[in-house]
């Protein structure tokens, strides 16, 4: 019995999104858990550089998979679905900062960057490193945390779409709703914020 | 090329644009210009150290707790569509009793109107009779009636005035539903007066030579077998001797 079971599993692997959606929304809750495994580490990556803060990013994770569950019915295979599951993502990240910007600041790590905090030197490495001392793993995380996170957030979620889920510029202005050009702009400006965030270590010649 | 050109430039090679002619203008423009040349190397080296980053992943427990999620969901969602269902379906029959009584009350005002009369639906009746009759009838002269001619009335002017001997206004209405009056269709039928005579009336006599000209043979035998009925029942009921001995 268990060894069908895994026969099938195998099988829904190898189906493409598109027609693990069709089963989906025929009721196959498999095929839903196939998909479940298939994004959930990318889209983790995703919205984690965007709030910066694990329990809030894996919380609407959690939010974004069941509404997609919820919603299957909607789902149209003219769409891909990876594109379709990053819209209700962002969709779910913008009604909290929406709501944040409202409240008062309860995660002060992912505030949104203040005005001239980018130029404003990183100060996560110890000065006095000596240059061939190598950064680790935590060290980097940090590092390009801080960099996400002094990107303004309206080019904040452009530039990750792009950098970190490698996504065409035609998927993310259809992420984001936002024209191609405007996409290009706010991509190419993050770009330009996060170099200037990182750039200090970089003059210093740190080993990365 | 200008350092504006030359940053731009630079974006779309970090996005894969393919262009000698351009690499090679950009490049040359990077080796006159030390300040691109910073930022172009500050750019490659951030982007490059951001690819490198190690992907964050969610807790080793989120898929269990997903699916704990989408359990809670899945039932809550069947939950909500059988008392949506249960819901419809009381609606329905609540509909559907509302449906049946309106029907109902339909019907009852129909029945009640059919039975208050033709005339009070707006529809003219003949009313075939004499009020020479009535007169004398309520007179107590139970003499042979004579033949008059005969009156037409809306149902209102049809009431019985006489006696109540059980004939009044329906006896008179027609040859072919003696009892039943307001059928409509008396119009079209030959007028038979209360002695059981028929007066000449040229268009009637044709109306109804082309009513039975419309008629099938057993349409035809089943007239004139009800107009043969009610003929006798006429003449029994104007037989002039029982008044006469009841006087006495």
């Amino acid at each position: 019995m268990f060894a069908d079971f895994s026969r099938d599993i195998a099988k829904l692997r190898e189906l493409t999104d598109e027609q693990l959606m069709l089963r989906v929304q025929q009721g196959h809750g498999a095929s839903f858990d196939v998909l479940v495994e298939r994004y959930k580490d990318r889209l983790f990556n995703y919205l984690y550089r965007l709030v910066g803060d694990r329990d809030e990013a894996e919380e609407i994770e959690q939010e974004a998979f069941v509404k997609a569950y919820i919603h299957a019915g909607k789902y149209k295979t003219i769409a891909k679905f990876s594109t379709w599951l990053y819209t209700i993502a962002t969709n779910l990240v913008r009604n909290r900062m929406r709501s944040r910007s409202r409240a008062p600041q309860l995660f002060p790590l992912w505030s949104r960057g203040h005005d001239g905090e980018e130029e404003r030197p990183i100060d996560i490495v110890d000065p006095d490193r000596s240059p061939e001392e190598k950064i680790n793993d935590s060290e980097l995380r940090e590092i390009i945390n801080e960099g996400i996170r002094r990107i303004p957030d309206k080019y904040r979620m452009s530039f990750v779409l792009r950098e970190v889920d490698h996504l065409s510029y035609e998927e993310i202005a259809a992420v984001t709703g936002l024209k191609l050009g405007t996409v290009r702009s706010r991509i190419n400006r993050a770009r330009n914020c996060f170099r200037k965030t990182l750039a200090p270590l970089i003059e210093k010649g740190i080993d990365f | 090329m200008r350092c504006r050109s030359a940053r731009k430039l630079l974006y779309q090679f970090l996005d894969g644009l393919e262009d000698d002619g351009k690499r090679l203008a950009l490049e040359q423009h990077l080796g006159r210009c030390s300040a691109c040349e910073t930022l172009a190397a500050q750019l490659a080296r951030s982007l490059d150290l951001l690819h490198r980053a190690p992907q964050e992943k969610p807790s080793e427990n989120f898929s269990w707790k997903l699916r704990l999620r989408l359990n809670e969901e899945r039932l809550s969602s069947e939950a909500q569509a059988v008392s949506q269902r249960a819901w419809l379906r009381s609606w329905n029959m609540r509909y559907a009793a509302s449906a049946v009584a309106a029907f109902a009350v339909i019907l009852a005002a129909g029945w009640i109107a059919y039975r208050a009369g033709i005339g009070s639906l707006g529809i003219e009746r003949t009313y075939v009779g004499t009020d020479r009759w009535s007169t004398d009838v309520a007179a107590g002269a139970n003499e042979s009636i004579p033949a008059s001619k005969p009156v037409t009335g809306s149902s209102d002017a049809l009431r019985p005035v006489g006696p109540s001997t059980g004939t009044g206004w329906q006896r008179n209405v027609g040859l072919v539903s003696e009892g039943a009056p307001g059928r409509g269709n008396v119009q079209a039928l030959p007028q038979v007066l209360d002695d059981g005579s028929i007066p000449a009336n040229r268009g009637l006599d044709s109306m109804v030579t082309r009513a039975l000209e419309a008629m099938t043979t057993e349409q035809k035998i089943w007239y004139l077998r009800g107009n043969i009925q009610l003929l006798e029942n006429h003449l029994q009921r104007y037989q002039p001797t029982e008044p006469d001995s009841n006087r006495r």
